[in-house]
């Protein structure tokens, strides 16, 4: 029962960057040149099914995604390397486990714009280990972005916190909060009428687009944003 | 390009190249740009067009991960600012997901011209390659290596050897 698991693992990977067609043909291809079968697979291929891998999803993976894509299937490589007295569970096992490290809300401070940097790659990181797909953490992390560029630009700096939750549904909510003097023209930013003479006035605007839900409260004291997208 | 007057040599390691090419120039972006890189780069920019005369310019963003309404703004006026003296500009190499959120934010890059890939925006300014591979050679060769891997046709060597056996 074991044995299928790795190539259920592979093809789950795979389906991230490409349609599941897609990403059976590239398996089913990839395991038929080394003359393995999908579930006669153990760990003990995986190294050398990883490396065939990279040349046959070429035509179905966008260049910028490529090393994405042969880092996630290195991590499979860990996390089979384990010992497999965790039978059928396996899958799940290597799922849950940086999800159980990231559950608890994290705090970024925001001072620099590598600060700011530091804070969307994290955001990126805790949606794809939540399971998010592709433009989901997309989303989140040039939410994010936004939200610590006027922190940064406007109020001398913030918090940006990341909070996981899982249920009733999942999702990301991310609140921003910082010690400035506020948004002034609150409406005219959120109704899309403002320009701001640096960038195209759209920072918050584009947070309220890109979220599944989105609140905003400020004042001469500060601000805090808190928006989710849904996973 | 070197530049001998530059008084922070280390500076030179965080700039972005510009590549001139047949007549354009290439601009690679890549990892996190940061604001005084995106504000070197456009001062950069404007003056190798002055240098060079060139007509074109392609902005490859495929190395990016992130694109926010900020650096859509840099980018905008980039190419506002070389439309002024002449220049078209090209964004080509934008990923699914970056389209995607750009679009839901309402971000629209209105006076830039994109194009899904380097070669494409090549050949948009109108750089032609004679005995390149085309994207249309492209598409074909992996239309082919999917009906291969669906057993459809038999890979050419494969076929030869299997024959043999």
């Amino acid at each position: 029962m074991s044995r299928g698991v790795t190539s259920t693992q592979l093809l789950g990977v795979l389906q991230h960057f490409m349609t599941e067609t897609a990403a059976r043909l590239v398996l089913r291809g990839t395991l038929e040149s080394l003359r393995l079968s999908a579930d006669a697979l153990g760990p003990a291929e995986l190294p050398r099914v990883i490396e065939a891998l990279e040349p046959a999803s070429r035509h179905f993976v966008d260049p910028a995604r490529r090393p994405d894509l042969a880092a996630r299937l290195r991590a499979l490589m860990g996390t089979a390397s384990v010992p497999s007295g965790l039978s059928a569970r396996e899958p799940t096992a290597a799922s849950v486990l940086p999800m159980a490290l990231d559950a608890r809300p994290t705090t970024y401070l925001v001072r620099t714009e590598a600060d700011a940097s530091h804070a969307r790659l994290a955001a990126r990181a805790l949606c794809e280990s939540m399971g998010g797909r592709g433009y989901e953490c997309q989303k989140v992390a040039t939410a994010v972005s936004e939200l610590a560029r006027n922190q940064i630009s406007y109020a001398g700096g913030g918090t940006i916190q990341l909070i996981p939750v899982h249920a009733p549904r999942k999702l990301l909510r991310v609140r921003a909060e910082d010690h400035g003097r506020g948004i002034p023209e609150l409406e005219r930013v959120l109704s899309g009428t403002y320009r701001s003479k640096t960038g195209m006035g759209l920072g918050l605007l584009g947070v309220k687009r890109l979220s599944d839900k989105f609140e905003v409260n400020t004042g001469t004291t500060g601000t805090q944003v808190e928006f989710e997208v849904w996973l | 390009m070197s530049h001998p007057d530059s008084p922070h040599p280390s500076r030179d390691l965080s700039r972005i190249p510009i590549i001139p090419l047949w007549g354009q120039l290439i601009v690679p972006l890549q990892g996190d740009i940061t604001d005084a890189q995106a504000a070197q780069l456009c001062s950069d920019v404007l003056r190798d067009i002055q240098r060079t005369g060139a007509k074109g310019m392609v902005v490859d963003i495929s190395g990016l991960w992130l694109v926010d309404s900020h650096l859509c703004a840099v980018l905008a006026r980039l190419a506002a600012s070389a439309r002024l003296m002449g220049t078209r500009t090209v964004l080509c190499g934008m990923g699914a997901d970056v389209a995607l959120t750009l679009q839901s934010m309402g971000i629209q890059l209105d006076n830039v011209e994109t194009a899904l890939g380097l070669e494409e925006g090549l050949s948009l300014l109108g750089v032609r390659a004679v005995g390149a591979r085309t994207p249309e050679a492209e598409r074909e060769e992996s239309r082919r290596l999917a009906d291969e891997m669906l057993g459809f046709v038999a890979p050419p060597s494969a076929r030869s050897t299997a024959s043999s056996s």
